[in-house]
């Protein structure tokens, strides 16, 4: 499935008027609606992040690596993960809502007879949306969670430095690979929850009765994907 | 314009039942099928529209058969009939208008303002006063019918298959059903009616080409 939404998404042909509407509904919900829930979650892992890095690196008598470690584990593994959560609660259970009761009430099928594609209407525009959305707010996660770190290490005396200096050391630190991986995980991460969500509820294609499993086992799915394809971007 | 050549119909009950059906709708003409149950009814929709191949024989439309078609050309093929389904099968987060519109959308080009200006006058057609906006839960049953009824006519399809629609002919809605079903003949539109209540089947002011039954072993001819 995962394939076929890039294929079709890559095929201007597939970006029918109803498809962009449906993209840029679930955007919304997806992205834009998230922001302020990243936004807070930025906040709080920017003032925990900094005061436990404070902690242990000044118990270890390492504090030279403190913007290194934070730069490191928030922007490659900290943001995706927490962003890929919020998605889950914010579009995952969203996909498996609606598209579990089209399943439910035929509409899939009505879809079907009408010669308009479910994959393409319903699918490949959520999926995109959440992939995006996952990659975009992990950038504004990293921004608040960065800006609020910063201000907490001033506050606290930490750095001397100024928010510019911060500012151009932290994209050094990123590096070349960090430029790479949080676009592949983001997205990938995107990616798997939208599929893991429409596959979960495409298998109500049999179930004639609202099945509450789903939502859970919808919930768990994604989760499980979520840190698969962190771990393994990670390693690789 | 659809022709069930010689097919041979599974049916999922009784397991490993089928009906046996040969049916060619021409340009202008209107059957009305009594299909016996849902389930018949869903399996004949499904065959008409290339969802589901016959076991034997083959199901044309405009002269196409479907296992022949690309995807693509089958959806497209698809989007030249107009559909009225037995359970409404309105998207509830769309509001009603989209839903109309949603086929249209997506198989043509066509502006949305000419497309919502045609929806607004099938609309007053069939009654309304025009598209409600609300989403399909805030909609009145008997409007939903007749935006049913907007969404098939709209786009002068070239089949028109009603489904289920027997039963919710109330408050007037049969005169402008019947006064579109003519419009669209007079513009060679076949149409194929599931009416599965007797009093819509054998009813003499539906100016019907044939009636038929569809039997436990064959589609059959009723007088």
């Amino acid at each position: 499935m995962a394939g076929g939404v890039i294929r079709q998404g890559l095929r201007p042909v597939a970006w029918r008027r109803p498809v962009r509407t449906e993209f840029l509904r679930f955007m919304d919900l997806a992205g834009v609606q998230n922001v302020p829930a990243v936004a807070v979650a930025g906040l709080l892992v920017g003032i925990s992040l900094v005061a436990q890095a404070l902690y242990w690196l000044n118990r270890l008598g390492e504090e030279q690596l403190i913007s290194t470690v934070i730069t490191v584990i928030l922007i490659r593994e900290l943001a995706p993960l927490v962003v890929g959560l919020l998605a889950i609660g914010r579009g995952g259970l969203l996909i498996l809502d609606e598209l579990g009761e089209m399943q439910r009430n035929r509409q899939c099928r009505a879809l079907d007879v009408q010669g308009v594609d479910p994959f393409l209407a319903l699918i490949m525009p959520r999926v995109c949306a959440l992939a995006i959305s996952v990659f975009c707010l992990t950038i504004i996660f990293i921004v608040v969670a960065s800006a609020t770190g910063y201000a907490m290490a001033a506050l606290l005396d930490v750095t001397q430095r100024s928010p510019i200096e911060f500012a151009v050391e932290t994209f050094r630190m990123i590096g070349t690979a960090g430029y790479v991986v949080i676009p592949v995980k983001t997205l990938g991460i995107g990616l798997a929850i939208g599929v893991v969500c429409c596959l979960t509820a495409m298998e109500r294609r049999r179930a004639a009765t609202p099945d509450h499993g789903q939502l859970p086992t919808g919930f768990m799915r994604s989760v499980l994907a979520v840190l698969l394809v962190s771990g393994l971007v990670s390693v690789l | 314009m659809l022709e069930f050549d010689n097919v041979w119909l599974p049916l999922r009950e009784p397991e490993g039942s089928g009906v046996a059906i040969d049916l060619t709708l021409r340009a202008g003409d209107l059957v009305l099928v009594q299909p016996g149950d849902e389930q018949h009814e869903a399996a004949l929709v499904d065959a008409a529209c290339g969802l589901a191949p016959p076991g034997k024989g083959a199901v044309r439309f405009l002269g196409r058969a479907w296992p022949d078609l690309p995807p693509d050309q089958a959806n497209a093929l698809r989007g030249r009939i107009g559909h009225v389904f037995r359970r409404g099968a309105w998207i509830s987060y769309l509001t009603l208008v989209d839903n109309v519109l949603l086929p249209q959308l997506y198989h043509t080009r066509r502006g949305y303002a000419e497309l919502r200006a045609e929806a607004a006058r099938l609309a007053a057609w069939f009654g309304l006063p025009g598209l409600p906006s609300g989403r399909p839960g805030e909609i009145a049953p008997a409007d939903l019918q007749r935006a049913a009824y907007v969404r098939a006519f709209l786009g002068s399809p070239a089949l028109i298959i009603l489904a289920g629609a027997a039963g919710n002919l109330s408050g007037g809605l049969l005169s402008p059903l019947i006064n579109a079903m003519r419009a669209a003949r007079d513009r060679d539109a076949a149409i194929l009616w599931f009416a599965q209540s007797p009093d819509i089947f054998h009813n003499s002011t539906i100016p019907v080409t044939r009636r038929l039954r569809l039997g436990s072993h064959a589609m059959e001819a009723v007088a």
